[in-house]
């Protein structure tokens, strides 16, 4: 109680003081968005070919001689999706939700323009704007430029030790490691004064300080609300990882109703040149389960989630060596919510047969601001795309979602 | 609750208006301060003083020759205390354990020498350059086999980290860690792996608009096929019948047939002396001393200064530091997190004993994620403000700072509070005292009285605290300045 005591009553001495100079929603929690839109990015380049398996097409098998995973029905083969592509045994966790319509597939998907460096890709589609330079901020924080809302502080959120390219921008954001580690802990008897005399000493302007000022006004707000103790439900079983922690937290935010519109977290680890089976196993099995316990805890309040997978290129259709895959292309993306309009794998497939390749790669036939559009379109009820996805003329997908 | 209420009105009452004053910028430091600040892990008392004595100029030159600084007590208690750090990686695997098991004692030898360097070696600069050049070749600590070879690849860039680029570029090439780390120990001619020959090229020269292709991504590959290290001694060698023997072209320049090691060491050779690779390393320094947007006319002079030495980092070090860019760019930089905790015990000449201190502090580091050597992605930790400040990362940082001064943060740290008042007895000479040894730049008029406010805790500012309060006092005051933004530039 100490802390909420100490905001209410900078809340009354407020109007005097530097405070008077933030805007009045600092240290607000908001209405319950309409919808919210988690991000989550594999950073490092996810094999998509592995993911989502073209079991059909022989020359999957040939030119992945020793990493291929087995037909359906084959020991530690694919799972069956539609007699064409097979999911990975270890993303066995997300069948279900396939079963149930609530998981869409987009196997060929990443950026227009190539690029086979990582930090290039990332940045591009964080950025939403295919060069370096030119565009700074991130697509979600122009989002929320473009579509104002009432929610509060926690309208965009970062899970995790940094807050992702995406969200960087003026709309401000909250970064968010772990919701029991978001307080101040301090055993002398005069913390809230000292807190207080911090606070005084940041002034409202620059990202760094700004960035400090809403620290002190999200740490008041959950700690009124006690969300860490919030249970998970349903029987979800995260796995016990960064990413498993990361999603449990972010599931107790949305359950707080402390307003999260967008939020983003990443799960790392994805560039598997070498011994790429038992890597992709581990973290097939990682994202499969934790995407899948975020779905389960979060229940019915799924049909106001939606959840995109993205990363920043796949892989070389020919494996190397080495066991692995060098930077390649096209990747797949998931969407999975009760807004998605599931158990169908979207876009033209483009095959590997190698005349349809681009420099030995798979093409690229869904640009991935499409899928993410067309989610800010329905779901998410704005469709200022020329604001959020700057130069970008083509269309949204057309039924991967529901408004 | 009623208390809280009756100090803030209290406060208000006493320097009123002077609250908006927060809107002030941060002041500048004077040119000594920032160059103590930007090549150092924060200035200790001695250091100011001598820095002081010598002039600018002449403290700049007594730190870019690190050789001429005796560090010999660090480097033997280091020595003595990390048995694993001039072990080669056969020893290490030898002396860890069964080879599954992961080598605890080399890792956490390797982070407990970081550290304590970072804290307490005179080599200061050096140590800062360690660390640029360990981002700059990164690999992550945990990946497979890199945990019985970085401790070498440590070595190899300790060597020429105030050197010439070429030698350090040499070495990371032969350096196992990073052979393993981007694949290159199983690149072979039957088939190639373009792990490292891209991040060869777009992260350690030549940058990724260098003006290299997809082409040469595959070239260079070929060119260091047969690279790689011997499986029992995990040594460089390089396996003549697993090299790709045929031509290549590289950036236009043709690779003759038949040949060996040559292709690999042409291609060092060639990208070490590019205007790319020049531009791109002279980028990343600026932006690493200067500023997070750094200005193009600096980074011409020193990409000049890179093409006409060779590569000599003394010398890019030197024009840089001296140059009206740097003077003028206090408050362009921020502390990331192992600066920020680093220097955090050095200015409070806080004391490091015992046996847990190293583990508490890599637990800090690792929830700032920012473990030494543990950037999950090659192209090392990033430099910029916006990455290292968000809601968590300050709460971070000020959790840190509230443990630190409240003696919690581990039984084996502890400040001497008293030593660092130096006889101040009223709130003003104490935030005088403290703010001096840990901003070293005056504060916001504003900021400094709502500091004097806290510390005289409604007596007036001239008058002595009470001795039985001095030191809680002091130590909110202590508290509340390494959480403050001043104290988060660098």
């Amino acid at each position: 109680m100490n802390a909420l005591n100490r905001r209410n009553f900078i809340k009354v001495a407020g109007s005097a003081s530097v405070l008077a100079a933030a805007p009045i929603n600092l240290y607000a929690t908001g209405a319950a968005p309409k919808h919210t839109l988690v991000i989550v990015y594999q950073r490092g380049g996810m094999d998509g070919l592995s993911a989502v398996v073209p079991y059909t097409e022989n020359d999957y098998y040939t030119r992945r001689a020793s990493i291929s995973v087995p037909r359906p029905g084959a020991a530690g083969g694919v799972l069956d999706l539609d007699g064409k592509f097979g999911l990975h045994p270890a993303l066995s966790a997300l069948k279900p939700f396939w079963d149930r319509r609530q998981l869409a597939v987009v196997p060929a998907a990443g950026l227009i323009t190539p690029s086979r460096s990582h930090f290039d890709a990332q940045d591009f589609m964080e950025r939403a704007w295919m060069a370096q330079g030119g565009v700074f901020t991130g697509w979600l924080n122009r989002h929320m430029s473009s579509a104002p809302s009432s929610a509060g502080t926690f309208r965009g959120v970062g899970v995790g030790t940094a807050v992702a390219r995406s969200l960087s921008g003026p709309e401000p954001t909250i970064g968010l490691s772990s919701i029991n580690s978001f307080t101040v802990q301090s055993r002398s008897t005069r913390k809230d004064t000292s807190l207080d005399t911090l606070e005084a000493t940041f002034s409202p302007v620059g990202l760094m300080e700004g960035s400090a000022l809403r620290a002190f006004g999200a740490i008041d707000a959950l700690s009124s609300k006690n969300l860490g103790a919030l249970p998970v439900e349903n029987s979800a079983a995260y796995p016990g990882t960064e990413f498993g922690r990361r999603l449990t937290d972010l599931a107790r935010l949305i359950k707080g109703d402390i307003g999260v519109e967008v939020a983003a977290v990443d799960i790392g680890g994805w560039d598997t040149h070498d011994n790429q089976p038992a890597r992709l196993q581990t973290l097939l099995t990682e994202l499969g389960n934790g995407l899948a316990a975020f779905a389960t805890d979060l229940g019915t309040r799924m049909n106001q989630v939606t959840v995109i997978t993205m990363t920043e290129f796949g892989r070389r259709v020919q494996q190397n060596a080495s066991n692995g895959t060098d930077h390649g292309r096209a990747s797949v993306m998931f969407a999975l919510g009760g807004k998605v309009i599931g158990k169908q794998i979207y876009g033209e497939w483009p095959t590997l047969a190698s005349n349809r390749l681009e420099d030995g790669d798979l093409r690229v036939t869904t640009d991935y601001r499409a899928v993410l559009a067309e989610a800010l379109a329905k779901p998410m009820g704005s469709s200022k795309f020329s604001d959020v996805f700057p130069g970008w003329t083509a269309a949204p997908t057309q039924g991967l979602f529901i408004s | 609750m009623a208390s809280v209420l009756i100090r803030r009105d209290l406060i208000s009452q006493m320097i009123g208006a002077q609250f908006s004053a927060t809107s002030e910028p941060v002041s500048s430091f004077e040119p000594l301060e920032l160059l103590l600040s930007r090549i150092s892990y924060g200035a200790r008392q001695f250091e100011v003083d001598a820095a002081k004595r010598v002039g600018y100029q002449d403290y700049l030159e007594y730190q870019l020759a690190p050789e001429a600084i005796d560090n010999t007590s660090l480097e033997n208690a280091i020595a003595t205390s990390f048995k694993t750090l001039k072990m080669s990686a056969a020893e290490i695997f030898a002396s860890n354990g069964p080879r599954s098991t992961m080598p605890f004692q080399a890792i956490s030898e390797l982070r407990g020498a970081t550290l304590l360097r970072q804290v307490y070696s005179p080599r200061q600069l050096y140590e800062v350059m360690v660390e640029f050049w360990s981002d700059h070749f990164s690999v992550q600590h945990t990946d497979g086999l890199v945990q019985w070879l970085k401790t070498g690849d440590d070595l190899a860039i300790r060597k020429h980290a105030m050197g010439k680029f070429r030698d350090l570029l040499n070495d990371n090439a032969r350096s196992p860690a990073m052979l393993f780390y981007l694949d290159n120990y199983v690149n072979v001619a039957t088939g190639p792996n373009e792990n490292y020959s891209r991040e060869l090229m777009e992260l350690h020269t030549l940058g990724v608009n260098g003006g290299y292709t997809e082409q040469d991504v595959k070239e260079v590959a070929r060119a260091f096929t047969g690279w790689t290290f011997t499986r029992d001694t995990y040594v460089f060698s390089f396996v003549p019948r697993q090299h790709d023997a045929n031509a290549k072209t590289v950036l236009g320049r043709a690779l003759p047939a038949r040949r060996g090691m040559e292709d690999g060491q042409d291609v060092l050779d060639l990208l070490a002396s590019h205007p790319s690779t020049a531009k791109f390393i002279a980028t990343k320094l600026v932006r690493k001393f200067v500023s997070d947007t750094p200005p193009s006319a600096l980074i011409d002079k020193v990409a000049d200064v890179f093409l006409r030495t060779g590569g000599e980092i003394r010398a890019m070090l030197r024009t840089i530091l001296l140059s009206n860019e740097f003077i003028a760019s206090s408050n362009q930089k921020t502390k990331r997190p192992q600066e920020f905790v680093a220097s955090a015990l050095r200015v409070t000449e806080a004391r490091l004993t015992g046996e847990t201190y190293g583990r508490q502090l890599n637990s800090r580091l690792e929830q700032f994620g920012h473990t030494w050597f543990m950037w999950p992605a090659p192209n090392g930790y990033p430099d910029n403000s916006n990455y290292w400040f968000n809601t968590s990362a300050w709460i971070n940082r000020w959790n840190f700072a509230y443990a630190m001064t409240e003696g919690t943060l581990d039984r084996g740290i502890t400040v001497d509070l008293n030593a660092l008042l130096a006889g101040a007895q009223t709130a003003e000479q104490v935030v005088n005292a403290l703010s001096l040894r840990m901003l070293r730049r005056p504060m916001a008029n504003g900021d400094r009285a709502a500091l004097i406010s806290l510390a005289s805790n409604g007596k007036a500012s001239f008058e002595a605290i009470p001795a039985a309060e001095r030191m809680a006092r002091a130590s909110e005051v202590l508290a509340v300045l390494l959480s403050s933004r001043y104290f988060n530039y660098r």
